[in-house]
């Protein structure tokens, strides 16, 4: 699972989700790319289960970039713990913070309607709208 | 290069609401530069623009008309599209040329041909699609045409094998690879699963962290 190894801090703030991407809005390696249409939150399971989909759909050939990393900590309390006491829970998960425009993954050395079902695959597993986007479209 | 022409306005409205309500109307704000005569802000209408684009590309030499004054030669030098719908036009910024005097351009590459190497499961990457180039303006290339018909896996073409004109200069770096042809990546599910299996075993037996290194508790334990 996608994580970092080293950080500054154990917590960091929860940040607003508003505006653009500063980059990362191009296809830069592949031909064929999955746009996030809306700002969210994509966990480092919901970016490994995608990946996985697109790789089963693909089977041979082809290859695929990640083009977003789950940087930021997501923390939880443990499981029947009651809520306040100061105690904040551990990281329970790692998220990549993404806006409107940005490309999740990028696919290419297949064909349109295989990168475009594998693209519509690994969207039911992502918790934000997407679009598939070709390059030369 | 190509030869267009191209109308613009005089803007004589600034910043970002003025920009946003021009963008509503139809029209796209720009700026015109270069050639130590002063900046001009202008605006052109998006749907000739965007029509112009098509057309020409954004590597063309515009003659363009600003209201009535005399038209001037400029070179498009960026485009601003919007992020998530890249159709949309939201900047543009033109730079006025000399045609006696050489300009700098990003040139696009296209590959023709159909390697061997992709028949055989390879994948064939352009790491680099455009390449910048030095030259007068007439002597500019609208695109560069490589054939990578002869590839196979593990063969690539370097900027160092193109082979242009003499007074066109290249400035990308001559070990830059334009297309190579690689081993495709996304293996069978087959394969993918005793690859996961194989890798599993070697995370247990390192014990992979279930939380990353913090840097700064580490600083605060050198410092005491």
């Amino acid at each position: 699972m996608l994580m970092p190894k080293r950080v500054m801090r154990r917590y960091v703030h929860r940040g607003k989700r508003r505006g653009k991407p500063l980059r990362g809005s191009q296809i830069n390696f592949g031909e064929y790319g999955l746009q996030a249409m809306e700002a969210g939150w994509i966990t480092s399971n919901q970016i490994e289960s995608a990946r996985i989909a697109i790789t089963r759909y693909v089977r041979r050939g082809g290859k695929l970039w990640i083009k977003i990393f789950p940087h930021k900590p997501l923390s939880k309390q443990p499981a029947e713990t009651r809520m306040g006491k100061g105690k904040k829970g551990p990281p329970e998960h790692w998220v990549a913070v993404v806006k409107p425009g940005r490309i999740l993954y990028e696919l290419s050395g297949v064909s349109l309607e295989d990168a475009k079902g594998a693209m519509e695959r690994a969207a039911h597993k992502l918790p934000i709208k997407t679009k598939f986007v070709a390059r030369n479209a | 290069m190509q030869q267009a022409k191209l109308e613009a306005q005089q803007r004589n409205t600034f910043g970002k609401q003025s920009a946003r309500d021009l963008r509503k109307e139809g029209g796209v704000p720009a700026v015109l530069y270069g050639r130590a005569q002063g900046t001009l802000a202008i605006q052109v209408n998006a749907r000739t623009f965007k029509q112009f684009l098509r057309t020409y590309g954004e590597n063309v030499i515009i003659n363009m008309e600003v209201g009535a004054s005399d038209s001037e030669t400029v070179i498009i030098k960026e485009i601003q599209r919007h992020p998530v719908d890249k159709q949309t036009l939201l900047h543009a910024d033109f730079i006025r040329i000399s045609l006696d005097e050489p300009v700098t351009s990003a040139v696009p590459v296209i590959l023709v041909g159909n390697p061997p190497g992709v028949q055989q499961g390879g994948v064939l990457e352009s790491p680099l699609r455009e390449v910048s180039l030095h030259c007068l303006p007439m002597q500019m290339p609208n695109n560069i045409t490589i054939d990578v018909g002869h590839l196979e896996i593990g063969d690539s073409v370097h900027v160092s094998d193109l082979t242009l004109a003499e007074e066109i200069d290249i400035l990308d770096e001559p070990e830059r690879i334009l297309a190579m042809v690689s081993q495709p990546r996304i293996q069978l599910e087959d394969e993918l699963a005793e690859g996961e299996e194989g890798e599993g075993a070697e995370e247990d037996a390192a014990e992979e962290p279930t939380e990353p290194e913090v840097i700064s508790r580490r600083r605060d334990d050198d410092d005491e």
